[in-house]
């Protein structure tokens, strides 16, 4: 007899604690209690403030919501697939650009078009500029949103053009001329070590491959060996390495590889007199040049005769907002990812561009007073909306960014120290990049 | 008596305990997995698809850059173990001399090695840097125009294999117990005979400190096959590929490209090309190591 009393009652006792636990999270959220969500991203050191910032502007924003904004430095990728894998993953996050597509092909991220209502998205897409969505867009899903894109123009130092008696205010604007006053503004050391470059076109060939008009990709045809415009712009780049003399070029670009950080930038630090750059070098400026440092942006970068004005290669967007796979809240992390890029919050995206440079890529924060006095305060600025709302973008889209990235970095690599001809180089990279989309075509 | 020699036993096994499930999970476990890993295409979030021997053909006939890679690391095997093992015997030598001091000088010799390899990876960067860097400044004054280092292709790998030989302290340090240990005696006799400085060094102290020189030479074949921290760190596998060595594209392939099936594969063929190299050194081993009391 008494073994069953004492069994019922472990029994109630074990029931009321089971209803407890289970209906802890119903009466919390009956409660009102904030439902709290995870952000994943990359950016470190001086941006990182920026991404708390957003967050707690979020968080006040939306009070059902309470997110966390987590930095993670390193391996984020790798970071990211793991918790993926082990279905402990944080609600939203910035992906990091090459491997966005490779996420989206092995469904690792769930769609943004499944989680927002299809008349909401339909608002969304009417309000946000094309680009938001189509760089995400990939076999029929939009896997992210991007909150913004970079852009690029050349940079040039006023001073450095006085001093060399070419006209501060006439930069080049095309190939040729650039060519000229990289060389008139190049000086050298005792040691006849180059001291300042005029210009040199350390970025990748993507970059330039576009702007002299060319097209890396076909579908899934690998081009960019086939495209002249392509060969073109890396015997551009291969020109720099015969004309300066392949190790004075090699010895100064390396010497400047550990300047990364913001002060250091080598164009602020005096050591380029031209540069090809981002929007957010503008914000580096003011905040590291030294006193007098003058400088200009030209309307885009110089192109040849037959490349693209304006062009913008918007590839695989480093910092896209995406929703892994497993996420516990898609719908509260989406909601952080409308707040990012504006969606509703057009003050609050026109704060972050201020603070971080990053630009809205929507029409209407821009009308914000707050940009309206950041432009009129860095007019420079400008220059770069001009160019994103030219529009004139070239979309590369491939699930085997990484690999090609990689690959056309060692093509171009071989070319300008003269291992291999420019043709060479793109036709042994395209074959391995050729050889690699196949394979994860095939497995398809 | 069998009963509380099990009792101990069982006391022992709990202590180890947690190295035991240690090791089987995260040794044992992957060890065997990736053999299967390796007959598969994986990516970690998918589940993986068998292909057979699929891994292995593509790497054997259709990837030039694992033939490159392998390549560099062939070659920084072939230059960097013997060059190691050349210097630490040097620096040995010269530590075991009876000088003022000497107790300084070994301290300083070994300090290199208990420098963390990152750290001492980004020292050198700026040591090899072509412009700024102390070495091409040291050749300037004398009139030596330095190369490019870490940043010519041409000059990528011996900058790697020159740094090897500033952390030769753990080597250098075996190699010095080896000297210590050689009898006294021997080096008095070969005196008595009229034998000079150089001949007691090949004929006694050389021979003598074979089986350490074998010992290194295995450690340091394992560890040049191996090489990746500083690659990673230094150069990121460039300029032109140059210092893509095994590891590093294995790394590559694994956690840039997910392709976690190949990379098993590729860790396969390492561990057989490794295994190959070091049975041979073991099979000559016969015929160049001497033990005292067996070949003396």
């Amino acid at each position: 007899m008494l073994p069953k009393k004492r069994n019922r009652r472990l029994l109630v006792v074990v029931s009321v604690i089971v209803l407890l636990v289970m209906g802890f999270p119903a009466m919390s959220a009956l409660s009102g209690e904030k439902v709290k969500i995870t952000y994943w991203h990359q950016w470190t050191g001086q941006w990182t403030p920026v991404l708390e910032d957003l967050a707690h502007r979020f968080n006040v924003a939306c009070p059902d919501v309470q997110v966390k904004a987590v930095v993670i430095p390193q391996d984020f990728g790798r970071k990211l697939l793991t918790a993926v894998a082990s279905g402990n993953v944080p609600d939203v996050v910035s992906l990091t650009g090459a491997e966005n597509l490779m996420f989206a092909e092995r469904k690792a991220l769930v769609p943004i078009d499944e989680i927002m209502e299809p008349e909401e998205l339909t608002e969304f897409k009417d309000w946000a500029m094309p680009v938001v969505t189509e760089v995400n867009t990939y076999k029929g899903h939009i896997w992210a949103l991007s909150p913004y894109i970079d852009v690029e123009s050349l940079y040039y130092n006023k001073n450095m053009f006085q001093e060399t008696g070419l006209d501060p205010n006439k930069p080049p604007l095309d190939i040729d001329t650039l060519d000229k006053y990289a060389e008139k503004l190049t000086t050298y050391d005792a040691a006849g070590n180059i001291d300042r470059i005029g210009f040199y076109p350390s970025w990748g060939l993507d970059l330039w491959g576009t702007v002299f008009g060319g097209t890396l990709m076909k579908g899934d045809e690998v081009w960019f060996n086939k495209d002249p415009k392509i060969l073109e712009a890396l015997k551009w780049i291969v020109s720099y390495s015969k004309k300066y003399d392949v190790k004075k070029i090699t010895a100064f670009e390396s010497s400047l590889a550990q300047e990364r950080a913001a002060a250091l930038d080598p164009f602020i630090s005096g050591r380029k007199a031209m540069e090809q750059q981002g929007q957010w070098v503008i914000i580096n400026i003011a905040n590291y040049a030294p006193k007098g440092f003058s400088y200009g942006v030209t309307p885009c970068l110089p192109y040849p005769p037959g490349g693209r004005e304006n062009s913008l290669l918007v590839r695989s967007s480093y910092g896209a907002l995406a929703i892994p796979k497993g996420s516990k809240h898609p719908k509260e992390g989406c909601e952080f990812a409308l707040f990012w890029v504006g969606y509703g919050h057009e003050r609050d995206r026109a704060i972050t561009m201020v603070k971080g440079g990053w630009m809205p890529l929507a029409k209407s924060p821009w009308s914000q007073p707050i940009i309206r006095d950041y432009l009129s305060k860095y007019p420079e600025f400008d220059t770069f909306r001009k160019i994103l709302f030219a529009r004139n973008w070239t979309m590369l889209k491939t699930p085997v960014d990484a690999y090609l990235f990689d690959r056309l970095g060692a093509a171009r690599d071989y070319a300008r120290l003269l291992k291999k001809t420019p043709q060479k180089a793109l036709d042994d990279a395209a074959r391995e990049v050729q050889k690699e989309l196949n394979r994860l075509l095939r497995k398809r | 008596m069998k009963r509380s020699i099990w009792a101990k036993r069982k006391v022992g096994l709990f202590f180890i305990c947690p190295w035991l499930i240690g090791i089987s999970i995260f040794t044992i476990y992957p060890f065997f997995a990736s053999i299967y890993y390796s007959l598969t295409s994986y990516d970690v979030i998918s589940p993986p698809y068998f292909v057979g021997i699929y891994n292995y053909k593509e790497l054997f006939t259709n990837d030039e850059l694992f033939w490159k890679s392998l390549y560099n690391t062939f070659y920084y095997a072939i230059f960097a173990t013997p060059l190691g093992i050349v210097a630490g015997i040097g620096i040995a030598l010269l530590l075991n001399l009876k000088v003022k001091g000497i107790a300084l000088f070994r301290t300083i010799y070994y300090l290199p090695a208990i420098v963390p390899i990152v750290g001492a990876s980004i020292l050198w960067v700026w040591l090899l840097n072509p412009e700024f860097g102390i070495v091409n400044a040291l050749l300037y004054r004398i009139g030596v125009k330095g190369p490019g280092w870490l940043a010519d292709p041409t000059w990528s790998k011996p900058s790697l294999i020159l740094m090897s030989v500033w952390g030769l302290g753990g080597a250098m340090l075996i190699y010095l117990a080896a000297l210590q240990d050689v009898p006294q005696s021997l080096y008095e006799s070969a005196e008595l005979d009229g034998a000079n400085r150089w001949q007691k060094t090949v004929h006694i102290t050389v021979p003598l400190i074979t089986p350490a020189i074998f010992f290194n030479l295995i450690m340091g074949l394992i560890g040049a096959f191996q090489y990746f921290t500083q690659a990673y760190i230094m150069t990121g596998g460039g300029p032109a590929d140059s210092t893509l060595f095994y590891s590093l594209y294995l790394f590559n392939n694994a956690f840039r490209y997910f392709k976690m099936g190949y990379a098993s594969a590729m860790a396969w063929i390492l561990f057989v090309v490794i295994l190959v190299c070091t049975l041979t050194v073991f099979k000559s081993s016969r015929k160049w190591v001497y033990y005292a009391g067996k070949g003396l």
